[in-house]
């Protein structure tokens, strides 16, 4: 029996959580200790949980790996021991050496903690450095961003010097090598991370860009300029082009948020038209999966997954439909979202601010900057963001606009019995005036007035503040709403933005090429906020037209180790739950309903639900358990949809490939193209030859549903690419 | 005080020296052996993993880790070559456990049963497997979590801190940081979890 999930005992994950922060009273204690003796599930939570807490405690203290260290305590076991591959002693063998010093002296010896004295009055042995060089690649770092560099043994900060190596930040689950640590003499041409200002950004000469034009001919000419003159700069050759199968996957899942049909694949394939990718960029815009596609991708962001918020999600996506099938100018559709007011199941532009007013509407002004205007004043609520340009009351400026919001409730009643059916939400304008109040770090209240970009629109209670602010956000030649959207569009394609984290622009975080992002965001502008054009342009630019492979010359654009992006490839991205299930589906002929329909819809979000929790944060987070890992692929994978998906019932796609007439190869060859976008090499139809006849008496087609699942599992169809 | 809580005989009073010359010239050495180092070594987080199991607190968990290394290092001639390191350094960790809750019952302080604790010790050991696959999942999933979360959780375990004083250097209230560490930390037992039940649905 395995630990529960954290939903099932709510009482017993409180007291546990209790614990880790040393907050269980007595009582408490009694408490657990009960649920704990009552069966053996709860004891396994307990023991599970305490380990978790345990290990991220032990880890940040002495580093992740407790058990590689060499051993170098006496001059003996030095000599016994494989030589230490670092020159310099790492930190946490000081303690092991103090210690058998201390020991041979017959002394006790102190495992101290950092910033703590250790029992006996000495002074913590323990280096301050947590951590590990050597685990840093396949362990988390706890030590933050603050990677030492292995080769000084410091903690210094490695933006502070340029020579230094890219710092890695994070991870991403993609399939490609890491960027190789280069040799020292080669680190002046690596692009450094990109908060700093020193870093050799691209920059055109100066600004001669055009103005805007609208063509999608020159928007893309100036996109090509400005990326390649980042590679120029940085002595970089970008990835070579993709070929059609590669690109032509990526468009499919980027644009209409699943992989080709094989039929249309193996059209495209074959079409020798010169312009063909052009082509296919139209046809996709104007496909329906578009608007199934934009329609997800924005509901997720506007009101998350989970179906715990309140709100009504059909009108929000019907909203959602309409617009992107009318391609509204996203300056409309932001306006509505701000200034909506009525019923949530009449005007499904209410359910953004609905989903978001709980916490006195933190929330709701906090997500509004992050979503439309791409800034991150979620701890500006609290005290001045040190390098943030929004200030303390700025951000109280901001949420004032969203004061006179109220949420009424009315009875739905059936049209025919009368009777009460469910309550719809009603959002309200209710007519207040004056200023909001906030205490400020030094504990004076400050009063803070309806103000955004200096335009104070005034306390008075007739004033709409929300709809004061819908036009003050959309107006001016360039609003932050058009660098907010471009910055996201392009990371939706190119699996990274302008700057690391999309919803963060602003001084404090300069973006990879200014000129570029001011530019299309002024060319957004002058095409009236048109989506699709921008989409054009994107798509349409050389840089999306290369390999997600990375050569030598490249292998340094990594953006995933915190350096500047320089878009010299298109980089690896995960699927997202949504894309993957519709492409599984697709793939296999397992949907029991067209994709188009409601239905299918439906069936995707109650599946997805197990991958969600909402949770009542600041900025109303979500936990997504879903990634795009092979573990997670085989969590899905031993699914009754995948078992669904290899079947050989009537009607899928495996069923009628083996009754088809064709030649095997031929057959293998759809295999391949239905799963994957793309022919299988020889090499792989030799493989698949083998594994096909591998079939038994009892199960002659074993084989071929074998071969099927091994496609569906492998990371080709899981990533991207 | 005479059995441990594993009703086994404290390798404290142990007097099992059977030994080879080879070991012989060992022990009379007053510095253990490289073999010996590491295995220690590697032993701690466990160790620590498993005291803590029992003391609930982090901090208190590490003072007797300190104590059980003490008596480890002082005895450490007595370790068998070839028996398992964990067991014997566990038995002596049980010991330092039961002084420690000495101490508590004489500060009236004490929190948890006596069965309690036997009970969570034996079930520690069973399932010590389990909780090692849980430890590699872990370094996944914290990868996993978004930047904010990861910044917040590195914080939270930065040493020495805790949430009470993170709180007041990000100047957030401190429930609402018990509450966002105490939801990342729900976010990974669950990921944790799931991707231990998808391994071995996938390997059964």
């Amino acid at each position: 029996m395995s630990p529960r999930d954290t939903t099932s005992q709510p009482e017993l994950f409180e007291l546990l959580e209790a614990m880790c922060e040393d907050r269980l009273s007595p009582a408490d204690a009694q408490r657990l200790e009960r649920l704990v003796l009552k069966d053996a599930a709860a004891r396994r939570t307990y023991l599970a949980y305490l380990d978790l807490h345990g290990t991220l405690h032990w880890n940040a203290a002495y580093g992740s790996d407790g058990g590689r260290f060499e051993p170098a305590v006496t001059p003996r076991a030095e000599a016994a021991s494989p030589v230490s591959r670092k020159s310099v002693i790492r930190p946490q063998l000081m303690w092991l050496m103090a210690a058998s010093v201390l020991m041979t002296a017959g002394l006790s010896f102190a495992l101290g903690r950092w910033g703590r004295t250790g029992v006996d009055g000495t002074p913590p042995v323990i280096a301050t450095n947590g951590s590990d060089a050597n685990s840093k690649d396949n362990q988390h770092d706890l030590s933050g961003q603050n990677v030492p560099d292995p080769k000084s043994g410091s903690t210094e900060i490695a933006t502070n010097n340029s020579a230094n190596k890219p710092v890695r930040i994070g991870s991403t689950l993609t399939d490609s090598p890491k960027a190789p640590d280069l040799p020292n003499e080669t680190t002046p041409n690596t692009p450094i991370i990109a908060n700093d200002n020193r870093a050799q950004r691209p920059t055109s000469e100066s600004n001669k860009s055009p103005r805007t034009s609208g063509s999608v001919a020159a928007v893309v000419s100036v996109i090509n300029e400005h990326l390649s003159a980042g590679w120029k700069l940085n002595g970089i050759e970008p990835s070579a082009p993709a070929d059609d199968a590669e690109w032509m996957r990526r468009i499919y899942l980027d644009v209409v948020g699943h992989i080709p049909p094989v039929d249309v694949a193996e059209h495209f394939l074959a079409d020798r038209n010169p312009r063909k990718r052009e082509k296919l960029v139209d046809t996709l815009l104007d496909d329906s999966g578009y608007i199934r596609n934009w329609t997800i991708v924005w509901s997720n962001l506007l009101i998350g997954r989970s179906d715990d918020r309140n709100v009504n999600r059909a009108a929000l996506q019907k909203y959602l439909r309409e617009s992107f099938a009318q391609n509204r100018p996203w300056s409309e559709m932001v306006a509505d979202f701000i200034s909506a007011e009525g019923r949530f199941d009449e005007n499904g532009a209410t359910n953004f601010l609905l989903a978001h007013l709980n916490n006195q509407a933190v929330p709701a002004a906090a997500i509004t900057a992050k979503i439309f205007l791409g800034r991150q004043i979620g701890c500006t609520q609290c005290h001045d963001h040190p390098f943030n340009d929004w200030k303390q009351d700025t951000f109280w400026s901001f949420k004032s606009f969203f004061e006179q919001t109220a949420v009424a409730r009315v009875d739905r009643r059936d049209d025919h019995t009368g009777q009460m059916k469910s309550q719809a939400a009603v959002l309200e304008r209710k007519p207040v005036g004056g200023e909001v109040t906030f205490e400020n770090r030094a504990g004076f209240m400050k009063a803070a007035r309806p103000k955004f970009e200096g335009t104070d629109v005034g306390v008075e209670a007739d004033v709409d503040r929300r709809h004061e602010l819908a036009k003050l956000m959309i107006a001016g030649e360039k609003p932050m709403i058009a660098e907010a959207l471009v910055n996201r569009m392009w990371e939706h394609f190119f699996g990274c933005g302008f700057t690391r984290d999309v919803a963060d622009l602003g001084p404090h975080n300069p973006p990879s090429h200014p000129e570029l992002l001011d530019h299309l965001a002024r060319e957004f502008v002058a095409s009236s906020f048109d989506l699709k054009q921008l989409i054009r342009w994107v798509c349409l630019s050389d840089a999306y037209q290369r390999t997600s492979r990375f050569g030598s010359t490249n292998a340094a654009d990594d953006p995933v180790t915190g350096t500047t992006p320089l878009f010299s490839r298109v980089y690896v991205k995960g699927m997202t739950a949504e894309q993957l299930y519709d492409s599984l589906l697709l793939a296999t002929g397992a949907a029991k309903t067209p994709l188009e329909s409601g239905d299918h819809d439906r069936r995707r979000h109650e599946w997805l639900q197990q991958f969600v929790r909402a949770l009542e944060t600041e900025e109303n987070d979500e936990s997504v358990t879903f990634e795009s890992s092979i573990t997670q692929a085989l969590l899905l994978m031993n699914s009754e949809l995948t078992e669904r998906a290899v079947s050989l019932d009537r009607g899928t796609f495996l069923e009628k490939l083996i009754h088809d007439r064709d030649s095997e190869a031929d057959k293998l060859k759809r295999l391949c193209l239905a799963t994957l976008s793309r022919y299988p090499s020889q090499k792989e139809l030799q493989v698949l030859r083998k594994l096909i006849h591998d079939g038994t008496a009892s199960r002659p087609n074993a084989g071929w549903q074998d071969a099927l699942w091994a496609y569906l599992n492998s990371s080709e169809f899981i990533l991207v690419h | 005080m005479a059995k441990s809580l594993l009703g086994v005989a404290l390798p404290v009073t142990s007097t099992s020296q059977t030994q080879s010359s080879d070991d012989d010239s060992d022990s009379l050495d007053k510095v253990p052996n490289g073999e010996f180092v590491q295995l220690f070594t590697k032993s701690q987080r466990r160790l620590f993993l498993f005291i803590l199991a029992q003391i609930g607190s982090a901090n208190d968990a590490e003072d007797v880790l300190q104590e059980t290394n003490v008596i480890i290092w002082s005895k450490f001639h007595q370790f068998q070559p070839g028996t398992s390191f964990f067991a014997w350094a566990g038995k002596i960790a049980s010991y330092e456990i039961l002084k420690y809750r000495d101490r508590l019952r004489t500060a009236n302080r004490i929190k948890f049963s006596d069965e309690f604790l036997t009970l969570v010790a034996a079930e520690a050991i069973e399932i010590s497997d389990e909780l090692e696959l849980r430890r590699d999942a872990l370094s996944d999933c914290l990868r996993g979590l978004k930047a904010v979360d990861r910044e917040l959780i590195q914080a939270r375990y930065s040493p020495g801190e805790n949430g009470l004083k993170v709180a007041e250097q990000i100047g957030r209230p401190a429930n609402s940081v018990y509450q966002s560490v105490g939801r990342i930390r729900k976010v990974l037992f669950d990921c944790v979890t799931r991707r231990l039940a998808a391994t071995t649905r996938a390997t059964t």
